[in-house]
């Protein structure tokens, strides 16, 4: 049953992600981008880590897909305009991401053991945990987070307030 | 696993990380003043200017302040030791340098003075949390938090278009960064369990597995990638000319100065656990990456008739100096710290100086800082042109200045550690910038307006403000002073290791 499982939801996963770089039509490409992220939190989910395969449903299908389809019904793509430069940027970095995927997969297949890390254990994908790190040992950076959100939000603030001064003139 | 809670002082931590709250507040203040104010109260530019100015100069004395007291100690993922207080009253300093050279250009900018002296200070903040963080996951957020206000400075604080594809490019390669910096973090975790960068140089050297041992160096690599695009080493360089040049001068002074010191001691941190016992590996890629960074990029720099690009090459040869430090760092640390800090003082009061000169030449004329528009600047403007010199000799390196003595004792540590050969190859770069940086010199000296071909020479009619004289006559104060008496400066930063 485990088995099966993966092997259905690996190659959904891998033919969303294909799916997702072969389409030209964008908003096609984010289904294909959902349907591959949904069968990772699956493989997750197999992986017995359910608090990480919640996350994943609504942070990378929910929140970042949402995203994305706003900004392509937002921005008016003209494909014809930037296809060359985007076709050449995008040889560079599938070029750079091949072979840091081969060297990862390589990694990985010939010297396999990971040191088990020391939060290991019943508790360990439990929330509670998580919240207990976040508000213990991790506090500082959590609440930095709070520091990075707000200058996000100044920042565009600053950048569209700059917007309508150019209007006005 | 959670006792952390049970005996943490919170007033204690709260007033070692003083100096940089100081800041949030102040911009928190600003933000405040932002909201209640009217269209017309915007445009006044004293108010926010005095809350900034009041900021950073009370976040420098509490950092002086605290600097004698601190515990040498790691407290919640930050550390609290003298090296980070000097370390961030050099960043405050350039930052208030920074404020001062920015009051012309952004009255001639649409941005209004409150949000661009909030996300000043936003990203001044970020960089506090870089310098003292002692996580790698600390270290990302704070990376965070300066880099995101520092996009929408370049972007927004404009020159013309050409500042909206600096800020792209800022943003792509930032985003690249901060890819390969979460890639590093986790394959570190992985394999030893801890992003703790005092943990990280404990448990390194005992990593038996061989599989695990692949693991980390991968991920330090990864990091190593990271740090390469944010500090612009040389084959992750390609955004800095750009950007620098971009930018409006304000802006690409921050980005200059006070940005790359704190990445850089944050490198030097990591660079410090990473390689604590001397690693091969770790050896020649830090050998290569220095040499390549100060060659190329001297070689770059010759090729550039833009004095802000140039001045963006010159930062990326400098980077490589500093990278001298780091093949053998693990042989002298407390060598590598003094001479780092040194040089970092040096490289800001320098590159403030110069580009504070920049900042009032472009004031009067837009566009590019063309080094043959300087030309017979030393009979119109004799003190600015003085200025620029001395700033850039400094840059080069001439005996009597800062630069001179911070070149000397980068040099002086390498050597000792035993890297003769690579010293050698900063040797050479150092001769190759005697060549441009002396190059805008001999063209306000010894050639006519008249020779400029066709486009109006720089700085007729530029008024100074007296904010920009005083930063230039400070900065000019410091590289005369520390040129001829070192000895106060390496007595400071001796007792602050």
């Amino acid at each position: 049953m485990y088995q099966i499982l993966f092997y259905i939801l690996a190659v959904l996963a891998v033919s969303g992600a294909f799916g997702m770089i072969t389409r030209k039509n964008p908003i096609v490409s984010v289904a294909f981008l959902t349907i591959s992220m949904v069968s990772i939190a699956g493989l997750f989910a197999l992986l017995s880590a359910p608090f990480l395969a919640v996350l994943q449903l609504m942070i990378s299908a929910g929140a970042v897909i949402v995203l994305f389809v706003f900004v392509i019904m937002i921005v008016d793509y003209r494909r014809e305009e930037s296809r060359r430069r985007v076709i050449q940027f995008g040889r560079v970095l599938g070029s750079a991401a091949v072979i840091y995927l081969v060297i990862v997969l390589a990694l990985s297949i010939l010297k396999p053991p990971f040191i088990a890390a020391p939060l290991t254990g019943e508790a360990f994908e439990m929330p509670e945990t998580l919240g207990r790190l976040l508000i213990s040992e991790f506090m500082i950076p959590f609440e930095l987070t709070g520091v990075l959100l707000l200058s996000a939000a100044v920042a565009v603030i600053l950048m569209v307030k700059r917007g309508e001064g150019e209007r006005d003139t | 696993m959670f006792e952390i809670l049970k005996d943490f002082d919170w007033m204690l931590f709260l007033q070692y990380l003083s100096p940089m709250l100081v800041l949030l507040v102040a911009a928190a203040v600003l933000m405040v003043k932002s909201i209640l104010s009217s269209d017309e109260d915007e445009l006044g530019f004293e108010v926010p200017f005095a809350i900034t100015i009041a900021g950073l100069i009370a976040s420098f004395f509490a950092a002086w302040y605290f600097w004698p007291k601190v515990p040498n100690a790691m407290i919640a993922t930050l550390y609290f030791d003298r090296a980070v207080f000097i370390g961030w009253m050099i960043v405050v300093m350039a930052t208030l340098s920074v404020v001062l050279i920015s009051i012309d250009t952004i009255r001639e900018s649409k941005v209004t003075y409150d949000g661009y002296f909030t996300l000043v200070l936003m990203s001044a903040f970020g960089m506090g949390i870089i310098i003292a963080a002692a996580n790698l996951i600390t270290l990302l957020i704070g990376l965070e938090i300066m880099s995101i206000s520092l996009y929408a400075l370049v972007v927004s604080v404009r020159r013309s278009d050409i500042s909206v594809e600096a800020g792209l490019k800022y943003f792509l390669m930032g985003g690249f960064a901060l890819a390969f910096f979460l890639m590093g973090l986790a394959f570190i975790f992985g394999s030893i369990g801890t992003c703790d960068l005092s943990l990280i140089a404990q448990r390194a050297p005992e990593i038996s597995d061989v599989g695990a041992r692949a693991f980390y160096m991968f991920g330090i690599a990864m990091l190593l990638i990271g740090f390469g695009f944010k500090i612009a080493i040389v084959p992750f360089h390609a955004w800095a000319p750009d950007t620098y040049d971009g930018s409006s001068t304000p802006v690409t002074t921050l980005l200059i100065t006070a940005a790359k010191v704190a990445v850089m001691i944050a490198f030097m941190r990591f660079a410090l656990a990473a390689a604590g016992t001397f690693d091969i590996n770790w050896y020649y890629v830090m050998w290569g990456l220095s040499a390549i960074t100060m060659l190329y990029a001297s070689l770059a720099a010759i090729r550039q008739y833009n004095l802000k690009r140039m001045l963006a090459y010159s930062s990326i040869v400098h980077t490589g100096f500093m990278l001298l430090l780091f093949p053998s760092a693990a042989l002298d640390h407390a060598g590598v710290v003094k001479a780092m800090l040194f040089y970092l003082i040096s490289y800001v009061v320098m590159n403030i100086g110069a580009f504070a000169v920049i900042s009032t030449l472009v004031a009067d004329s837009s566009g590019e800082v063309e080094i043959n528009r300087l030309a017979g600047l030393a009979k119109r403007r004799p003190l600015l042109a003085a200025a620029l010199s001395l700033f850039l000799l400094s840059l080069a390196g001439f005996p009597p200045t800062i630069g001179f003595f911070a070149k000397y004792y980068l040099f002086l540590t390498a050597i000792k550690n035993g890297d003769v050969a690579l010293v050698v190859v900063a040797i050479v770069a150092s001769a190759i910038s005697i060549y441009y940086y002396l190059k805008p010199v001999v063209v306000m000296y010894f050639r006519d307006e008249t020779e400029v071909g066709g486009k109006a020479p720089f700085a007729n009619s530029a008024v100074l403000h007296p904010a920009v004289v005083a930063v230039l006559v400070l900065s000019a104060m410091a590289v005369v002073f520390f040129g001829v008496f070192p000895n106060n400066l390496i007595e400071l930063i001796r007792a602050s290791i």
